[in-house]
């Protein structure tokens, strides 16, 4: 006897149809599973025969066969118990009914199967059901405890169930399953973030920096000695990061799911990502790998922030890898059996101390590095990586007195509505050009978007005379001059926005690189 | 000219010799074999085509170690007619120089700091203890009678303040405050009533100006 049920594996964010046949005959006793399952597809032949035992049907001691087609591509995941599970009962119930052909034709099973029939959840379960939607199902039984993560989903039947019995009373016309209620989930990110920006006393020039990084989305380089406040200036990033749109919402979540990072009761990722990773991570957990890819950190920090501390520290090819992502907001990680995209539109944000010792251009300690040190320190990081750098900014101590000081600061809260302002600017005025921020501005658009008039060509010119910056700053500057003008409000860019551009390119002036 | 076979200030010695033309001796810390630092070494061959010279008491084999160079410190002074003290922390190896100067009979000349300059503490010891205070060529060409100099047009400092051009009004603010002292931005902010948008647009234009400049202590007047 034949039985064919329908499940969704995924290949990064993508999924496909596995059609699951399972054939019963006459023959020598044995259960095979073929179709490239890796280890934790083929452990579910002990899950699955001791589960239907357990439930009190009998599991025929005959000639068992399961193909997952298409049966070229490798399959990892324990979703596929249940499916697996109803194809055997259903074959080994000899003839079927139309109805119940017509149901496992046109629904979608996942789940995994514990050994007493319980069905537990699984990973990727957003993702899952969102594709099972684009390819044309209408049904999709899911675990219960996974019910939450897709209550938002609206287009596709969930029918959650909690365990096996449920499925096969539903095909035998025992009982019914139920459709899961569509709901809105409250977007509202209501989670307090711990550090707030008015705790950072002094450091205003580093907070106007990360103010403009944040809303442009640009990528920005904290250079200071050891205590000046850098990482806890980063830290407190997310505290101004704008608010997600619906859309961006669902694809981190997807990519969460995916992790196994999204539950029942965190069903959405509603504030953007702050990754940071130690420097001694490896390439393949930062751009994401393995037999069968999986996302790294960069995907990770999607629409959010990933955050590089003591940047020289990072082993260089693992660096340079970066190269690209930065470039392309997503990464495709290709390795024998499929190639994979997962996106990563993050904001880079790295820290780095000036010189070995730490304390090169510091007020209260003397920096005992030789010239050639230094500059042997700042070359670890590449110039490619730093050509995709918008902004560097020099974090000074602060001084005791200024430490102790009573006065009120402004919070991340203000400073975050300012941000928000900026990104609807941007997100209107591209809204026909696919992107989001000014970061992500190609040569192109940048023309069209970033004219100057001739007061400000002027600065630009006399600035790259006179100050020794390098070509690769042009674009950068103009970057971030349009974000400076969003958040001034303006609609043009003016004088004061291209001069403050230019002061965040310290690393190219020579004061850096050549005198130093 | 002679100089101490280091960094820093040393290296920045020789070269200004040979730009102009002069010759020098470096004094290495180390055998030939052991030039450190590496990086010194093209500056080494560029003494020796300036008709310069470059000696060591070690043989080639001897690898460099701090005590060597304070005992070369003895030699230098040694060679010398006298010694200038640009820079000395409160215990350098140039106050040790200095003294071995003093004892050797040469004169000791030294640029006077800030009192809080911690580069400074050595020279001004220097100074209080007797080393020849300079503030400019003539004050070591005066104590060596045998040495030929052109006397360089007087520079009258206070003229050139008064011509001085002032810079834009807008701008005027934020200068007139690093005019008092060399100031970090966050400094400025403080005590300007400006943004720190504002703040680096002026900034820049002063420095397009030619007005200021940044350095590592922050922005300074020029």
């Amino acid at each position: 006897m034949l039985a064919i049920t329908k499940s969704v594996a995924l290949q990064g964010l993508d999924g496909y149809i596995v059609s699951i046949q399972v054939d019963i005959s006459s023959g020598i006793p044995q259960f095979e599973i073929v179709g490239l399952p890796d280890a934790s597809v083929k452990e579910s032949k002990e899950r699955v025969k001791t589960a239907i035992r357990n439930c009190q049907w009998e599991f025929l001691s005959r000639k068992i066969v399961v193909n997952l087609a298409p049966a070229d591509i490798r399959k990892e995941g324990s979703g596929f118990d249940l499916p697996i599970a109803i194809g055997i009962l259903v074959a080994s119930q000899g003839e079927k009914n139309d109805v119940v052909q017509n149901f496992l034709e046109n629904t979608i099973i996942v789940g995994e199967l514990s050994l007493n029939g319980k069905v537990e959840k699984v990973k990727g379960i957003l993702p899952i059901c969102v594709e099972a939607q684009k390819l044309g199902y209408h049904k999709i039984i899911l675990p219960k405890e996974n019910a939450n993560e897709v209550s938002m989903i609206s287009g596709i039947d969930i029918f959650p169930v909690s365990h096996l019995e449920e499925v096969m009373e539903h095909l035998n016309g025992e009982g019914i399953l139920k459709k899961l209620q569509a709901r809105e989930v409250d977007t509202k990110n209501t989670g307090v973030y711990p550090f707030d920006f008015s705790e950072v006393k002094g450091q205003e020039n580093a907070k106007r920096a990360l103010e403009i990084a944040a809303a442009g989305g640009h990528n920005c380089l904290l250079i200071g000695s050891p205590g000046s406040g850098k990482t806890m200036l980063a830290k407190r990033l997310p505290s101004i990061l704008p608010d997600m749109s619906w859309d961006e919402m669902m694809e981190v979540t997807k990519i969460y799911s995916i992790e196994g990072y999204t539950s029942e009761n965190k069903p959405i990722i509603k504030i953007r990502p702050f990754r940071s990773p130690h420097h001694t991570i490896t390439a393949t957990s930062l751009i994401g790998g393995g037999r069968i890819p999986r996302p790294g950190e960069i995907s990770l920090a999607h629409y959010g922030v990933l955050f590089l501390d003591e940047l020289p520290e990072f082993p260089q090819n693992v660096l340079e890898m970066l190269r690209e992502p930065l470039e392309d907001k997503v990464v495709t990680i290709s390795r024998l059996n499929a190639s994979t995209n997962y996106p990563c539109n993050f904001i880079l944000i790295a820290s780095m101390n000036p010189c070995p010792c730490g304390y090169y251009a510091s007020k209260y300690r003397q920096c005992n590095c030789r010239p050639e040190q230094i500059r042997k320190y700042l070359n670890r990081i590449s110039g490619p990586l730093l050509d995709r750098i918008d902004l560097y900014v020099e974090v000074a101590h602060v001084e005791y007195n200024k430490l102790d000081s009573k006065e009120v600061l402004e919070t991340s809260a203000k400073i975050k509505k300012r941000v928000n302002k900026a990104r609807i600017l941007q997100r209107e005025r591209y809204q026909s050009d696919n992107i989001y921020t000014n970061a992500e501005l190609t040569p192109k658009l940048l023309k069209k978007f970033c004219q100057l008039d001739w007061k400000s060509k002027k600065i630009l010119e006399t600035a790259f005379q006179k100050l020794g910056l390098s070509a690769r700053a042009y674009e950068r500057i103009l970057k971030v001059a349009r974000t400076i003008a969003d958040l001034d409000g303006k609609e043009s860019i003016q004088e004061m926005h291209i001069a403050e551009a230019i002061q965040y390119r310290s690393l190219d002036r020579k004061y850096w690189r050549e005198e130093s | 000219m002679l100089v101490v076979w280091l960094y820093g200030i040393d290296t920045s010695a020789h070269q200004g010799a040979i730009e102009v033309g002069g010759k020098t001796i470096a004094v290495l810390g180390s055998g030939f074999d052991y030039i450190f630092p590496e990086e010194n070494k093209s500056l080494y061959k560029k003494i020796l085509q300036h008709d310069g010279l470059v000696m060591t008491e070690y043989s080639p084999d001897t690898k460099p170690k701090s005590t060597n160079f304070l005992e070369r410190n003895r030699i230098i002074s040694g060679i010398s007619i006298g010694v200038l003290v640009i820079e000395s922390a409160y215990r350098s190896g140039t106050s040790v120089t200095a003294r071995i100067a003093k004892k050797q009979g040469k004169l000791v000349f030294a640029l006077p700091h800030e009192i809080d300059n911690k580069l400074g503490i050595g020279t001004n010891r220097l100074i209080q203890n007797g080393a020849i205070l300079v503030t400019k060529v003539e004050d070591i060409i005066q104590q060596y009678p045998f040495l030929k100099y052109d006397k360089n047009k007087e520079v009258d400092i206070l003229q050139i303040e008064k011509e001085k051009k002032q810079p834009d009004k807008r701008y005027c603010e934020i200068f007139n405050l690093i005019l008092e002292k060399p100031l970090s931005l966050d400094e400025i902010y403080k005590k300007s009533s400006k943004s720190v948008g504002e703040i680096n647009h002026i900034l820049l234009m002063l420095e397009l100006d030619g007005y200021i400049r940044k350095t590592s202590e922050g922005y300074v007047c020029i």
